[in-house]
C-alpha cells in the first residue's frame, strides 16, 4: 500500500507540474490551452536527443557525474525546448485571436494541438520511441576479474545506405571471466571502454520529480508573489483592462506565463517519459488531459490548485485501483485507471467546478 | 470505369453520414450556442447500438426490419446519451461545458475500447453482418452502395427539413433566445433549461442515427475511428459553412469530405500533410471569417438577395 | 378602491459588503402608473431585479395578486405576469424583429415538438396566433415595417420600442420600463409619453417605471417613489415630490 502511495506521490507530482502550465495560462487570458500537451510532447523529444546523441555520458568524469549531467541536460533541453515552442505558438497563433472571443480562442488552441501533434508524427514518425537507457562507462583498467554486468562496447558502423552509425556489441555477460582477448576488444574500440545499460526504474524517476516539485514549489512561490512579474501577472489575471490602464505591458507578461508555464511542463513531461520509458507524438494527449483535470480539480486559475489537484489525482490513480483489486478482487481494475481521472472531473464539473482552492465569477445583469 | 463509380459512390455517402453529424452539431453549437466538443460520442453510441442490434438479432429478423430497427435503436440510444450529458451539463459554461462534453467523447471511446470482447469486440473493433445479404460481385456492391446513397440522401433531406422546422418555430425562437441571452430570455418567461437539452437531445439523436447508417455501411467499426478529430472535422465542415446556417453544412460537408478523400486518391506530398493542414484552415476561418460561407443565413436567402440585387441595378 | 397589486415591504439586498437596497417599500394599485427615480447608483435597477426574479432579497417580501412571490424566480414571475424592459437593452440581436416579439407571444408555445417536426395544424394555428399578436403590438408601437430586420441593426429608439413590444407580448399585469426614455430627443420622448400612456389603457396595465428625465416622470407619473443610496426618502405626487427638501438635497448633493 505504502509503495502505491508513494507512486502516487511521484505521478502526481508529473500532473502538477503540468497542470501548472494550464493553470497560468487560463488564470492570465482564460483559454484552456489545449496545445499545452504538445509543448511538453516537444520538450520531451528534445529530451530524448539529448539522452540518447548528446554524448554527455561519455564524459571522463567520476562516475555518476557523467550520467546526473546528462540527465541534468536533457530536463534542462526539454523545459527550454517546450518554453521556447510556448512563446512562439502564442505569439503565432493566441495573440491575434485574443480579441476574436473565446470560442474562437479555444477552437484555435485546438488547432494548435493537433497541427504540432501531426508535425510531430511528420518529423519523428508516429511509433514510440524508447527513451534511451542511460549508459554508465567504465574503464578497463577498472575491471576486476568477472564482469559485474552485461558489459558492451561500441563499434562505428556503415550501413548500407552509406549513414555513419553506432552498433551496440555485448562483450562480456555477467559473470564472464574479463581475459585478455576481452580486454583487447575493448580498447579496439573508439572508446576504449564498456558500459553497462542503467533502467532507471519508474519509482526513481518519480521520486526525483517529488523532490522536483518540492524544491521547484517555493521558488515558484517567490517568482508569483515577490517578483514584479508576478505581480504583473496576478494582476492581469484579475482584471486585464485595469491592469493594462496602469502601463503593465500585458503582451509581454502573457508571453513570460506562456514561458513559465511549459517550462514547468517540460519537467513534469520529460520526468513522465523518463518514468515510463517513452515518448510518441501522442505523448501530450493523454497526460496533457489528466493534468488538466487536475487543475481543473485544485481550482483552475489558482497555482497551489494545480499542484493540490495533480498530487490527488495521482494518488487517487495510484490507490484506487489498487484498492478494487485487492479489496474488491476486482482485477481488470488497473486497465481503466484513466476513468478515475473522468469520474473526478465529472463529479467537480457538476457539484464544485470551481474546483477545490478556486474563485467563484459572478454574472450582472 | 465501375471502380471510379463505386468511389464516387463512397464519397457521397460519406459526405451524407457527415452532413447528419454536422447539422446535428450545429443545432447544439451554433443555435443553441453551447460549446460542445463531443460530438463523435453521440456517432460512437449509435453506431455500436446498430452494431451489438443486428448482431444479436441477425436471422431473426428479416433484412429491412432488422435495419430499420437498428437504427431506430441508434437514434434512442444517442437521444438518451444527449439527455445524460445535457441535463449535467445545463449550469456549465464555456470552457467548462467544452471540457466535460470532450470528456464525455473520450470516455466513450475508452468505454467501447475496453469493453469485453463479446459485447462489443474492444480495442479490436466489430463487424456487423451484412443485412441485406452478403454481395458479390461489382454489380452487387454498386447497388448496395447506390441504395446506401439514396438511404443516406433521405435521411439527410429529411432531417435537415425537421431541424429547420424546429428553428423556425417557438421551439427554436425560444432556444435562439435563450442562447442569445439567457437571462433576458429567463425574464420574458422561457425556462432556460427546456430548450437547451432539447437540443442536446435531438442533436445526439441525429447523430446517432448517422452512427446506425455509418455501421451499416462500412460493415465493421473500431473505437479509434471514433475519436476527437472527427469532432474536429465537423467543426470544420460547420464554421466553413457557417455556424447557424443549415445549407451551409451541406457544402460544407462536401468541401472537407471530397477534400479529404480527393487527396487521400492522389496521394502524394500534399495528401501526407492533410492532418497538419486542415486544423490550420479551421483556426484561419474562425479568425478571418468565422461566419464561414453563409453566415447565419440559408442558401434561400442568398438566392433572394441575388434576385434582389440583379432587379435592382 | 383598486386593490393593491404589488407590494414589496423592507425590501433589502446586500452584496457582500455593499447594501444596494435598504428597506425599500412600494405599493402599487391596479391600473396606476408609478415612478421609481433617484440618482446615479441608488437602487432603482437593483430594485427592478429583485422584483421580476432577477436576483434574491436578502431581506424583505413581495407580493403580487394576493401571493407572497419572495423567492420566485425569473421565468416564473414573468408568467405570473410582471415583464420588464432594461436599461442596457436586451433585445436577441441576431433575431429578427418579429421573431423577438413572437418568441414570447403564447401561441408559440401552444404545440409541440411532433407538431413542430412535421408543421402539423396545431403548429400552423399557434404560429398564426403568435404572427398575428406580434404584428399587432409591433404597429401599435410603430415597428411595423420593419418585421424582417434583424434587432441588433435597428436604431436606437426602435430598439427601446421593440422591447416594450417584446414585454407586452407576455401580456403582463404589470410592466417595468428600465429608463425607457434614455437617449430619446424631445419629440420621442413625448411621443412615447403618449405611446405609454396608449398601452396602459389599451391593455389595461399597471406600470413602474424608472427614468433619469425629470420633466418625462413628472410629466407622466401619477405617484413617484424616491431613492437615494439605497433607502426610500420620499413618496408622494409629482408636486409633492418637487417641493420635498430632501429630494432637492439629493440631486443636488449629486450634482455638487
Amino acid at each position: 500500500m505504502t509503495q502505491y502511495l508513494l507512486n502516487g506521490l511521484g505521478l502526481g507530482a508529473i500532473y502538477a507540474f503540468i497542470a501548472l502550465g494550464y493553470t497560468m495560462v487560463y488564470g492570465i487570458i482564460r483559454l484552456i490551452n489545449f496545445a499545452h500537451g504538445e509543448f511538453f510532447m516537444f520538450g520531451a523529444y528534445l529530451g530524448y536527443f539529448v539522452l540518447r546523441d548528446s554524448g554527455i555520458d561519455r564524459l571522463d568524469l567520476p562516475q555518476p557525474l557523467p550520467i546526473v549531467l546528462q540527465y541534468l541536460a536533457a530536463v534542462t533541453a526539454a523545459s527550454l525546448g517546450a518554453a521556447t515552442l510556448a512563446v512562439v505558438t502564442e505569439r503565432v497563433a493566441y495573440r491575434p485571436v485574443r480579441r476574436a472571443g473565446r470560442i474562437a480562442a479555444l477552437i484555435t488552441a485546438v488547432c494548435v494541438s493537433l497541427i504540432l501533434q501531426n508535425l510531430a508524427v511528420k518529423a519523428w514518425e508516429a511509433k514510440t520511441r524508447s527513451y534511451p537507457d542511460p549508459r554508465l562507462w567504465i574503464a578497463v583498467a577498472d575491471l576486476g576479474d568477472r564482469a559485474p554486468a552485461n558489459l558492451w562496447i561500441v563499434r562505428p558502423f556503415r550501413t548500407t545506405g552509406g549513414d555513419e552509425i553506432e552498433r551496440e556489441e555485448l562483450v562480456l555477460s555477467e559473470g564472464d571471466p574479463v581475459d585478455d582477448a576481452a580486454r583487447a576488444r575493448i580498447r579496439g574500440t573508439p572508446d576504449a571502454r564498456v558500459f553497462k545499460k542503467i533502467t532507471p526504474s519508474t519509482e526513481v524517476a518519480q521520486g526525483f520529480v517529488l523532490l522536483a516539485l518540492v524544491l521547484w514549489a517555493p521558488v515558484l512561490w517567490f517568482l508569483v508573489k515577490r517578483t514584479r512579474t508576478g505581480t504583473a501577472m496576478r494582476a492581469v489575471s484579475e482584471d486585464m483592462d485595469a491592469a493594462r490602464l496602469m502601463g503593465i505591458p500585458i503582451d509581454r507578461i502573457v508571453s513570460r506565463t506562456f514561458f513559465l508555464g511549459a517550462f514547468v511542463a517540460g519537467v513534469g513531461g520529460v520526468g513522465y517519459c523518463i518514468a515510463y520509458g517513452q515518448v510518441s507524438p501522442y505523448t501530450g494527449f493523454l497526460p496533457g488531459m489528466k493534468a488538466f483535470i487536475a487543475a481543473v480539480i485544485g481550482g483552475i486559475g489558482s497555482i497551489p490548485g494545480a499542484i493540490v489537484g495533480g498530487i490527488l489525482l495521482g494518488v487517487a490513480e495510484s490507490i484506487i485501483p489498487h484498492l478494487f483489486r485487492s479489496e474488491l478482487g476486482w482485477r481488470d481494475a488497473f486497465a481503466w485507471k484513466d476513468a478515475i481521472a473522468f469520474a473526478f472531473l465529472f463529479a467537480f464539473l457538476l457539484f464544485r467546478p470551481t474546483g477545490l482552492l478556486g474563485r467563484a465569477t459572478r454574472v450582472k445583469v | 470505369m465501375s471502380g471510379e463509380l463505386l468511389w464516387w459512390l463512397n464519397l457521397l455517402v460519406g459526405v451524407g453520414i457527415f452532413t447528419l453529424l454536422a447539422t446535428s452539431l450545429n443545432l447544439i453549437n451554433g443555435h443553441a450556442g453551447m460549446f460542445h466538443l463531443g460530438h463523435h460520442g453521440f456517432w460512437a453510441l449509435g453506431a455500436y447500438a446498430t452494431a451489438w442490434w443486428t448482431i444479436r438479432l441477425d436471422g431473426e429478423l428479416s433484412g429491412p426490419v432488422l435495419y430499420g430497427t437498428s437504427l431506430l435503436l441508434s437514434t434512442g440510444v444517442a437521444a438518451v446519451g444527449g439527455l445524460a450529458v445535457g441535463l449535467p451539463c445545463l449550469r456549465l459554461r464555456g470552457d467548462y461545458l467544452a471540457i466535460a462534453t470532450l470528456a464525455f467523447g473520450e470516455v466513450v471511446r475508452i468505454l467501447i475500447q475496453n469493453s469485453d470482447k463479446g459485447f462489443l469486440g474492444g480495442s479490436q473493433g466489430v463487424r456487423l453482418p451484412r443485412v441485406f445479404g452478403e454481395f458479390e460481385g461489382e454489380a452487387a456492391k454498386l447497388e448496395f452502395r447506390a441504395l446506401s446513397l439514396a438511404l443516406v440522401a433521405t435521411l439527410c433531406v429529411l432531417a435537415i427539413w425537421a431541424i429547420s422546422n424546429f428553428i423556425r418555430s417557438g421551439h427554436g425562437r425560444r432556444l435562439l433566445a435563450v442562447a442569445q441571452d439567457e437571462t433576458a430570455a429567463g425574464l420574458m418567461g422561457i425556462d432556460p433549461t427546456r430548450p437547451r437539452v432539447l437540443a442536446f437531445v435531438i442533436g445526439a439523436a441525429v447523430a446517432g442515427l448517422a452512427g446506425g447508417v455509418h455501421a451499416h455501411f462500412e460493415g465493421s467499426l473500431a473505437p479509434q475511428e471514433f475519436e476527437f478529430m472527427q469532432t474536429v472535422k465537423m467543426f470544420l465542415i460547420v464554421v466553413l459553412g457557417g455556424m447557424g446556417s443549415l445549407s451551409g453544412c451541406v457544402v460544407g460537408a462536401f468541401l472537407v469530405v471530397g477534400t479529404e478523400r480527393l487527396l487521400a486518391r492522389a496521394g502524394g506530398a500534399i495528401a501526407d500533410w492533410w492532418q497538419v493542414i486542415f486544423p490550420m484552415v479551421l483556426a484561419i476561418m474562425i479568425v478571418v471569417r468565422p461566419q464561414g460561407i453563409f453566415g447565419r443565413r440559408e442558401l434561400s436567402d442568398w438566392f433572394r438577395a441575388l434576385r434582389r440585387r440583379r432587379a435592382a441595378p | 378602491m383598486s386593490e393593491s397589486l404589488f407590494s414589496c415591504r423592507e425590501l433589502t439586498k446586500q452584496y457582500g459588503g455593499l447594501t444596494a437596497v435598504r428597506n425599500v417599500g412600494i405599493e402599487i394599485r391596479k391600473g396606476e402608473l408609478v415612478g421609481l427615480i433617484g440618482p446615479n447608483g441608488a437602487g432603482k435597477t437593483t430594485c427592478f431585479n429583485l422584483i421580476t426574479g432577477a436576483d434574491e432579497p436578502s431581506a424583505g417580501r413581495i407580493r403580487f395578486c394576493g401571493s407572497d412571490v419572495t423567492n420566485t424566480r425569473d421565468f416564473r414571475m414573468a408568467r405570473l405576469g410582471v415583464a420588464r424592459t432594461f436599461q442596457n437593452i436586451r433585445l436577441w440581436r441576431e433575431m429578427n424583429v418579429l421573431d423577438n416579439v413572437r418568441a414570447v407571444c403564447r401561441g408559440s408555445s401552444q404545440y409541440g415538438l411532433l407538431a413542430a417536426f412535421l408543421r402539423l395544424p396545431r403548429f400552423r394555428r399557434g404560429e398564426r396566433e403568435a404572427t398575428n399578436e406580434a404584428r399587432s403590438l409591433l404597429k401599435l408601437l410603430g415597428l411595423d415595417g420593419k418585421e424582417a430586420e434583424l434587432a441588433g441593426d435597428l436604431p436606437y429608439g426602435d430598439q427601446r420600442r421593440l422591447e416594450i413590444a417584446r414585454a407586452l407580448a407576455l401580456r403582463p399585469r404589470l410592466l417595468l420600463l428600465d429608463e425607457p426614455a434614455a437617449g430619446m430627443n424631445p419629440s420621442e420622448k413625448s411621443d412615447l409619453m403618449r405611446t405609454i400612456q396608449a398601452i396602459r389603457a389599451e391593455f389595461d396595465l399597471t406600470i413602474l417605471l424608472i427614468d433619469h428625465d425629470m420633466k418625462f416622470v413628472m410629466g407622466i407619473c401619477e405617484r413617484i417613489y424616491v431613492l437615494d443610496h439605497g433607502e426610500e426618502i420620499a413618496q408622494g405626487s409629482p408636486e409633492e415630490i418637487r417641493r420635498n427638501p430632501k429630494v432637492i438635497e439629493a440631486y443636488l448633493g449629486e450634482q455638487a
